[in-house]
């Protein structure tokens, strides 16, 4: 955030440096207190409330920043450095739709990194997905190596319909130096995709983040659904496998590659996977897969039970 | 949630000349249930031979009132004039062919169910046909809801309505029914029941019936003779898929498709669910899909009516779908949920593959029935979708 330095005379000269220095190394508690104080002696000085309030945002107390800023701009309605962190911090608690006309009011300060980014979260987090693919694209634009930016983009255009334009921006994403924000921000859209039932992209996706990040039960899992949806239960098969040797505790893998198996004709061995699986009580389902494994192994009694469990 | 469903048909010579004519059950308005005006009137089409059918409803006394769900054809008075049933949101409409193309209506009680589909079979062995009726899930405009699905608004899934017993019909002779739903067995199982197909599984020679549930275990109900029924879908491994998930099965229908004597079972679903496919063993059934190859043919598919025929001549039944999703086309999968038909071509009982000969347009296709249309001794098929007319797929298999 863009600092705006005030020349408030020689008294105050050393306790103003104090409290700039505090916010030029990170200590912003402190940075909040030094100015909290020059306020307290100049209470007229709203430059030196909006500090108060930069301070309190930079060290994430976004609702004591809100309150200081809110005074600032009742004073100074248009001040756009104070509506843009006002912006902000509304964002950080969650009030996207709110915190819209505090970011109009910034506009001016529309060519500033920081301005496009919040005001792009905003328009995303408001349901405005043109409005924030529009954003993203600027921050993207400025800052091609914004990992955030472009995962943002991708959401913005997969909300909008654009499937071909949210591809390019992951791939983007993808295609940025390896950062462990990056790592967590691809396993992020792999999720998404995955959960949002788009399995063909999906399924490229979580292949990608494998590649970054290595084994993990749960991306085995997915990788495995991926596949089941679109290919069947034979494709799935090897990632469920993994999935349990990588963490026999997971459940919904186990219940998946019992499933599976029962599928493939396996009853035998898709037993023990949905014994474990159907009585972690997930899905009642599970016992209608045992009862059928059951049965098919010649079991009746234990299918009849299992079938009583499922009903 | 009717909107959804409708566009049941059947096809019957009921004019006996030799030619299969038409009859579609239509919707109505909603959410009143009433026919209010021409555009939802049932239709009945004359089939004059050369391609030409002629609307032949009005005078028919088949207009009818209601949302319209299936219908089935039967000569249920033995007078050699076709019969109809049409199966309604609330009623089931008995129609009895007077010749002269018109028909008289007899209500049969339902009890305010909702009856989808029907099929006239011999069940008891007497000579005349009885009523098997599929009853859907406990629905009414008064407890309709709408869900979004993708964030826009949709038809509901059937878990959030209650199930409901099918009904079995014992025909009396002289035109007179007797509800034997309870003493009969039937009437013990609810289910949200789609689709019948009759078949002798264990071959001791009585129609047995196979009925297909939206989301909830399928029934097989053994015919123990004197219309007394026993429900073995499970042990007889067609309740549900081995993975122990219960698909939205619609559609059913039995063919033999590897020819060894014993009748097969085949039913749609929706996407990622497959048309699961059942090989008859003689003392259970065994999941053909995946052997076969039409579990990774249909995964991708949502499926409604299907029905089996040579439809190439080579002496294997093949395999036709009515394709398209439960949900609308202005909802959560939007244009997605219109498909074009699924032909499946049996290659010598072991493998299907998609037949990409038949090319048709994505719609909301329903419900379909095959027969010879155009009398040149190949199966064709009619297929009904939502607010669309019904296709007539001609066969040219000659």
């Amino acid at each position: 955030m863009q600092m705006i330095w005030l020349l408030i005379g020689t008294l105050l000269w050393a306790q103003a440096d104090a409290a700039r220095e505090a916010l030029r190394a990170g200590r912003f508690e402190e940075a909040a207190r030094l100015y909290g104080a020059l306020v307290k002696q100049y209470p007229e000085e709203t430059m030196l409330r909006y500090n108060v309030g930069l301070a309190l945002y930079s060290a994430k107390k976004y609702a004591a920043a809100l309150a200081e800023l809110k005074l600032v701009l009742k004073v100074q309605p248009n001040l756009p450095q104070a509506n843009l962190v006002a912006g902000a911090a509304m964002l950080k608690l969650k009030q996207a739709c709110p915190a819209l006309p505090y970011l109009l009011k910034a506009e001016s300060m529309r060519e500033a990194p920081e301005y496009l980014e919040q005001r792009a979260e905003a328009e995303a987090a408001c349901g405005n997905a043109a409005g924030a693919g529009e954003w993203f694209e600027k921050v993207t634009a400025k800052q091609p190596g914004n990992a955030r930016a472009w995962y943002g983009l991708g959401l913005a255009r997969v909300a909008a319909g654009n499937e071909a334009g949210a591809k390019e921006a992951f791939e983007r994403l993808s295609a940025l130096p390896a950062s462990p924000e990056l790592r967590r921000l691809e396993r992020d859209v792999a999720r998404g995709l995955w959960t949002a039932g788009r399995y063909a992209e999906a399924l490229e996706a979580l292949a990608r983040v494998k590649t970054l990040v290595g084994p993990e039960a749960a991306l085995e899992y997915e990788l495995g659904d991926c596949e089941e949806k679109l290919h069947g239960p034979e494709a799935a098969l090897p990632h469920y496998r993994e999935a349990v040797k990588l963490d026999a505790k997971l459940i919904s893998a186990r219940a998946a590659l019992g499933r599976a198996l029962a599928s493939l004709q396996q009853p035998k061995e898709a037993i023990p996977h949905l014994e474990i699986a159907a009585r972690a009580g997930i899905d009642k389902s599970l016992w209608l897969a045992l009862a059928n494994a059951y049965r098919a192994t010649g079991r009746g009694e234990d299918a009849r039970i299992a079938l009583q469990k499922a009903r | 949630m009717p909107g959804t469903m409708g566009g049941g048909l059947a096809v019957l010579d009921f004019d006996g000349d030799g030619l299969p004519d038409l009859f579609f059950a239509n919707g109505a308005e909603l959410p009143s249930l009433v026919k209010s005006s021409a555009k939802f009137h049932n239709r009945l089409l004359r089939n004059r031979g050369g391609g030409q059918f002629e609307d032949v409803t009005e005078g028919s006394g088949l207009k009818q009132i209601g949302y319209g769900m299936g219908a089935a054809a039967g000569d249920y008075d033995g007078d050699g004039k076709v019969d109809l049933v049409v199966l309604g949101v609330g009623w089931i409409h008995l129609y009895r062919n007077l010749g002269g193309g018109k028909f008289s209506l007899v209500e049969l009680p339902n009890q305010g169910r909702w009856a989808y589909a029907a099929q006239w079979v011999d069940l008891d062995q007497d000579g005349d046909l009885d009523l098997f009726v599929v009853n859907y899930v406990k629905w009414s405009s008064a407890v309709d809801r709408q869900c979004v699905v993708e964030g826009k608004a949709d038809y509901c899934h059937p878990r959030f309505y209650g199930e409901s017993a099918n009904q079995l019909f014992e025909n009396l002779g002289g035109g007179l029914f007797r509800d034997v739903s309870v003493e009969s067995g039937i009437a013990r199982h609810a289910g949200k029941g789609m689709g019948v197909a009759v078949v002798d599984v264990d071959g001791n020679g009585l129609p047995d019936l196979f009925v297909t549930n939206d989301r909830s275990l399928n029934f097989l109900f053994l015919n123990r003779g004197k219309l007394k029924f026993e429900e073995r879908a499970f042990e007889w491994g067609v309740a549900v898929p081995a993975d122990g998930k219960s698909p939205s099965a619609m559609g059913t229908v039995a063919f033999d498709y590897d020819r060894d004597g014993k009748m097969d079972l085949v039913y749609t679903a929706l996407r990622e669910e497959t048309f699961p496919l059942y090989r008859n063993t003689g003392k259970e059934f065994v999941e053909a899909g995946i052997l076969t190859g039409l579990a990774p043919i249909t995964r991708a598919m949502a499926g409604w009516g299907i029905g089996a025929a040579d439809f190439n001549g080579d002496g294997w039944p093949d395999l036709i779908a009515a394709r398209s999703d439960a949900l609308s086309v202005s909802g959560g999968k939007g244009a997605m949920a219109r498909e074009p038909l699924g032909l499946f071509w049996n290659r010598g009982g072991k493998r299907f593959e998609l037949g990409t000969e038949l090319k048709t347009e994505a719609r909301m296709y329903r419900w379909l029935a095959v027969a010879d249309i155009n009398g040149d001794g190949c199966p064709d098929v009619i297929v009904t979708a939502l607010n669309a007319p019904a296709v007539w797929i001609e066969n040219r298999c000659k």
